[in-house]
């Protein structure tokens, strides 16, 4: 049986009303750690996956040389944290240690790198198959309405990638 | 100790903590920070909230729109419920400088539908006297109101027009802010003496209403009134949020592919997804930026959906005449039933796109995917 059991009360209004200014509405634990709440401000929160938001941003065919460009990637009216970067690409770029690309990560409120240490292409690419960009850094908190955008850097002739994809993980922030 | 206004603390038994079944399509929580309304739990089990929780966005890369792009629209949005667009901003990749004589003008339209009339969603813009700079947004021209709202199938697209030799705009980016409309958003007209519970502030140093449990649901709300009844809104032990007839369970992911040569593209695997936890896929619908007829029966190009190797949906551009996609620019097409066994995702789980071209096959322009799924975990 439920504890508190409240089964088609007469009236037409919300059934349970909430003001105050300094408190979470809900707050759920699972043994004492909380795994759900609502927050004063109206954010819900939980500790499961569902706390991540996942957004696929497929930049395109960037050239070898792609050091003059900085595309913008994401920007969010909320504060959120980074949890992780994957990229990929639509066509197997091969190893090459010589001609390689490096991507990297970057807020515009500073233009500092979110990553903790830019990926390259080193190690090649394959097709469809995403690979981690690395740990996020204590940068990848962004304020609202703070942008990311990617920085490319050649070394030697660069190297090109085909239907250059990223998909973007992150949590909302109070 | 935790202090709460009502606290259940590890009560035996199987039933959800708090339940509440409502016969009178009653809202069961609205939260109120010092007389403002921050948030409500609707009798539809929806979650409406003024931070940024209902906020959404995507981000959708066009590539280098190119000086002469009369001809294209360019798919942006689509939707299965009800939304309603906040803000629109474009960016490029590199600085654009302003001209007066060769510039490009960009607006963005809605229809529904290949034979639907098109409707402006904002004013347009030009390039004329404010080009643009690198990492920084520009605004859209200003939303049209009424046309800011989104009914559930109809398209968003991108319009260009040249003026004189019109203005190459590279590594050009579409983002949106919206949120998805609820069913309803406020309770039928309420009074205070109707309210079973009633709290305010009262000194306290954690929540106001805590659940605290090892073995049960939190919170679970029924819709009384249909018949059978039905829960529309629950909490789990874990956290895990299940509203399964809510508009707001729904999320939404635009990619945009690019162009699809003709057999040269055979080898290609573009990604859509990767999923972060379990993910159902709901819907999938696709579009492209310029118009293509399902009028060959022996060359055309077959696009698969595939989670891994099992294929979640699949469709032909170019032909063949009977079952070939037909294609109108901008317009977004509603794939229909899905593999739905194969539409979960699994934490980890990619899901691609891969192209195969019967006889010399058929370019595809801008090629643009819309994803809707679930988070089930």
């Amino acid at each position: 049986m439920p504890t508190l059991n409240i089964r088609n009360p007469l009236g037409k209004g919300e059934i349970i009303k909430i003001d105050q200014s300094q408190y979470d509405f809900l707050v759920a634990k699972k043994d004492g750690t909380e795994s759900f709440s609502i927050d004063v401000n109206g954010l819900p929160d939980t500790t499961c996956n569902q706390q991540y938001y996942e957004e696929t941003v497929n930049i395109g065919d960037i050239a070898a040389d792609s050091d003059a460009i900085t595309p913008l990637i994401f920007k969010k009216p909320q504060a959120v944290t980074i949890a992780a970067i994957w990229m990929g690409v639509d066509t197997t770029v091969g190893a090459d240690a010589v001609n390689y690309q490096t991507v990297d990560v970057k807020r515009t409120s500073d233009d500092a790198t979110i990553l903790s240490s830019a990926p390259n292409t080193t190690a090649g690419l394959t097709a469809g198959t995403p690979v981690t960009m690395g740990t996020i850094a204590a940068e990848g908190a962004l304020t609202a309405d703070n942008s990311l955008y990617l920085d490319f850097t050649k070394t030697a002739s660069g190297k090109a990638l085909s239907g250059f994809t990223l998909h973007i993980i992150y949590t909302l922030e109070a | 100790m935790a202090e709460a206004l009502l606290l259940q603390d590890n009560r035996e038994g199987t039933d959800a903590v708090f339940l509440i079944k409502d016969n009178k399509g009653r809202d069961f929580i609205r939260g109120l920070k010092s007389n403002t309304e921050v948030f409500r739990i609707n009798r539809f089990g929806e979650l409406i909230s003024t931070s940024g929780y209902n906020k959404r966005i995507i981000h959708i890369p066009l590539g280098d729109i190119a000086a002469d792009s009369d001809a294209i629209n360019s798919p942006l949005f689509i939707a299965n419920v009800p939304i309603t667009i906040s803000e629109i901003e474009f960016s490029c990749d590199a600085t654009v400088a302003p001209d007066g004589t060769n510039y490009q003008s960009i607006i963005v339209n809605k229809k529904s539908g290949s034979s639907g009339t098109e409707t402006a969603v904002t004013a347009a813009i030009t390039t004329a006297t404010t080009g643009f700079t690198a990492k920084a947004w520009r605004a859209s021209g200003a939303l049209v109101s009424a046309a800011a709202v989104i009914a559930a199938g109809e398209s968003v697209y991108l319009d260009f027009t040249k003026a004189a030799s019109g203005k190459i705009l590279p590594g050009f980016v579409a983002r949106i802010e919206y949120s998805i409309n609820a069913t309803a958003t406020d309770s039928n007209s309420a009074s205070d003496e109707d309210l079973i519970f009633n709290f305010g502030e009262a000194g306290l140093s954690d929540g106001t209403i805590i659940s605290d449990q090892t073995v049960r649901d939190h919170f679970s709300f029924w819709d009384n009134e249909t018949s059978p009844e039905k829960e529309v809104f629950n909490v789990s032990l874990e956290g895990v949020v299940s509203q399964p007839y809510a508009r707001d369970r729904f999320f939404i992911d635009v990619i945009n592919v690019g162009d699809i040569t003709a057999a040269a593209d055979d080898a290609k695997v573009s990604t859509l997804f990767k999923a972060n936890g379990k993910i159902q896929i709901e819907k999938i619908f696709v579009g492209a930026d310029t118009a293509s007829a399902a009028d060959s029966d022996s060359a055309y190009e077959t696009v698969a959906i595939l989670n891994g190797t099992n294929k979640i949906s699949e469709f032909t551009v170019g032909g063949p005449k009977a079952t070939g996609l037909a294609l109108t620019a901008g317009v977004l097409n509603d794939l229909g039933t899905l593999n739905e066994d194969k539409a979960e995702l699994a934490s980890g789980d990619v899901l691609k796109v891969s192209y195969t071209a019967t006889s010399s096959g058929e370019n595809i322009s801008g090629l643009t995917f819309v994803i809707v799924y679930r988070k089930l975990d």
